[in-house]
């Protein structure tokens, strides 16, 4: 009788500490089927240098970017503070009136260039949850488009229809985060010029910008960029840049070295006559700030 | 007595084992909707987080419990809050979950209506890194609504390894005051 009774108290305890430790356990059963959650922060910034990215300010944000591109390295470099006596200016605001879409307006110096733009997204990469086997959204997309319009005069002395000024660029961008510090980007891009050089030039350009940001400590990224394509336009090297992203709270201060001062497009993609091998780089930056327009019951 | 108890104690002692065990997983008092808020509170900014959807498991006849919230699930005024919440400083890709496993100090019989002062006292795991806490809260048992179970305390980044950028100290409170408030059934 008693190895009994020892058994059944045995039972007893011993169901009791499962209990307890089984608290765990019971927590995850009561957590559900795990969902594919959307990877955010592929990019910090909504540019890299002068290549969009995928990321768009949140709903009911607005964002000012200014941008400066200085003189060039390998004039005098001394004598002209590595080109910081000069430089060309790009400003830009943009406001987001829902999660998918933002729409910005900009004006770049030089060429005097003013410009509009909508970006919206097209789907967002998703994290594979634990012991999730099935489908999950490999990558980001999100489409560009923007129409410039010069204002400086033109060069030739013949008369010209206001919209020989308009060009367009159009972008499919294509990100994906690889971990928490990679992530890569893809841009098959269409240029279309109004007004070309001559008859048999193209005003349809195709092109591919490629990007990738790399994150060193939590709020420091190394970034880079290219556009590989060529227009209709002689002299044209293709833009390359390398940058540093700096996020503090509300700003994303970007720092770069690039080859393209000009920061207008679709002139940084196809016009551009700045080589690295010949030391035609440029000091510059990109500072953005965002602003919250209204509150969003989140 | 003794003798029925005899003759008859082998099989009633093993209902009584299989009866325990299965009444032991009746004494757990369960909630999904635990509502978390945070508060950082400086002269420069106010943040404030909100989630409805922490998990909690009371095992009343131990007194112990787990409480569990996904870190993802807090919610801000501000997206780009939120996105540095998750990003730069909970790294909730990494440590997707806070977990504070505590016994229940104080609560000796659950069956009684009435508001009962207790300590919940245990670890708390967030970031990655688990302190002991020691936390006075309130049970209220009322037979219409349940059992509920509030709690205000504080953490600090600090302690569970979350570093604050010297640039926004100012802006990011020491000590986060921390509300939590679940309705058990």
């Amino acid at each position: 009788m008693k190895p009994i009774i020892t058994l059944a108290c045995i039972g007893l305890i011993m169901g009791n500490v499962a209990a307890q430790d089984d608290l765990l356990a019971d927590l995850e059963s009561l957590e559900g089927p795990s969902i594919a959650e959307p990877v955010y922060a592929t990019f910090k910034g909504s540019k890299i240098v002068n290549l969009q990215t995928v990321k768009l300010p949140a709903e009911g944000e607005g964002q000012f970017i200014i941008s400066h591109r200085f003189a060039t390295l390998n004039d005098r470099p001394l004598y002209n503070l590595f080109g910081l006596d000069n430089a060309q200016i790009r400003f830009e605001y943009s406001y987001s009136p829902s999660e998918v879409l933002n729409i910005g307006m900009g004006r770049s110096s030089g060429s005097k260039t003013y410009d509009a733009y909508m970006k919206a997204r097209l789907m967002t990469q998703q994290r594979r949850p634990e012991g999730h086997k099935g489908f999950v959204i490999p990558l980001t997309a999100t489409w560009y488009s923007s129409m410039t319009v010069v204002t400086t005069p033109f060069p030739d002395n013949i008369e010209h229809f206001a919209s020989d000024r308009l060009a367009y660029v159009h972008q499919l961008m294509l990100a994906r985060k690889v971990n928490h510090a990679l992530s890569l980007q893809l841009s098959p891009t269409l240029v279309h010029f109004n007004l070309v050089p001559t008859s048999t030039d193209r005003n349809d350009n195709f092109g591919l910008g490629l990007g990738l940001r790399y994150k060193f400590t939590n709020r420091m990224a190394f970034t880079a960029e290219t556009y590989i394509g060529n227009g209709p336009f002689e002299n044209h090297y293709p833009a390359t840049s390398i940058g540093l992203d700096l996020e503090t709270g509300g700003h994303v201060f970007q720092f770069h070295l690039t080859n393209a001062r000009s920061m207008a497009d679709p002139q940084w993609m196809l016009q551009n006559p700045g080589q690295w091998s010949q030391g035609d780089l440029f000091l510059g930056f990109n500072m953005s700030r965002v602003f919250n327009h209204k509150t969003i019951e989140r | 007595m003794l003798r029925i108890l005899t003759n008859t104690s082998a099989p009633i002692l093993v209902i009584m084992v299989i009866m325990g065990t299965f009444s032991l997983s009746a004494q757990k008092l369960i909630t999904k909707t635990m509502v978390v808020d945070f508060y950082s509170t400086t002269p420069i900014e106010d943040i404030e987080a909100h989630l409805e959807d922490g998990l909690g498991i009371i095992n009343t006849a131990s007194n112990k419990a787990v409480f569990q919230v996904k870190i993802e699930s807090f919610e801000f005024e501000k997206a780009l809050m939120q996105e540095h919440f998750n990003e730069n400083y909970l790294h909730s890709v990494r440590y997707p979950k806070a977990i504070f496993s505590v016994t229940i100090e104080g609560m000796e019989d659950w069956s009684n209506q009435g508001e009962y002062a207790v300590n919940l006292v245990g670890d708390m795991l967030v970031h990655g890194v688990t302190r002991s806490i020691n936390v006075p809260a309130t049970i209220a048992i009322n037979q219409a609504i349940g059992m509920e179970l509030t709690a205000n305390f504080t953490i600090k980044p600090e302690d569970h390894g979350i570093e604050v950028p010297s640039l926004v100290v100012a802006k990011i409170a020491e000590s986060i005051d921390i509300h939590v408030k679940a309705t058990f059934k």
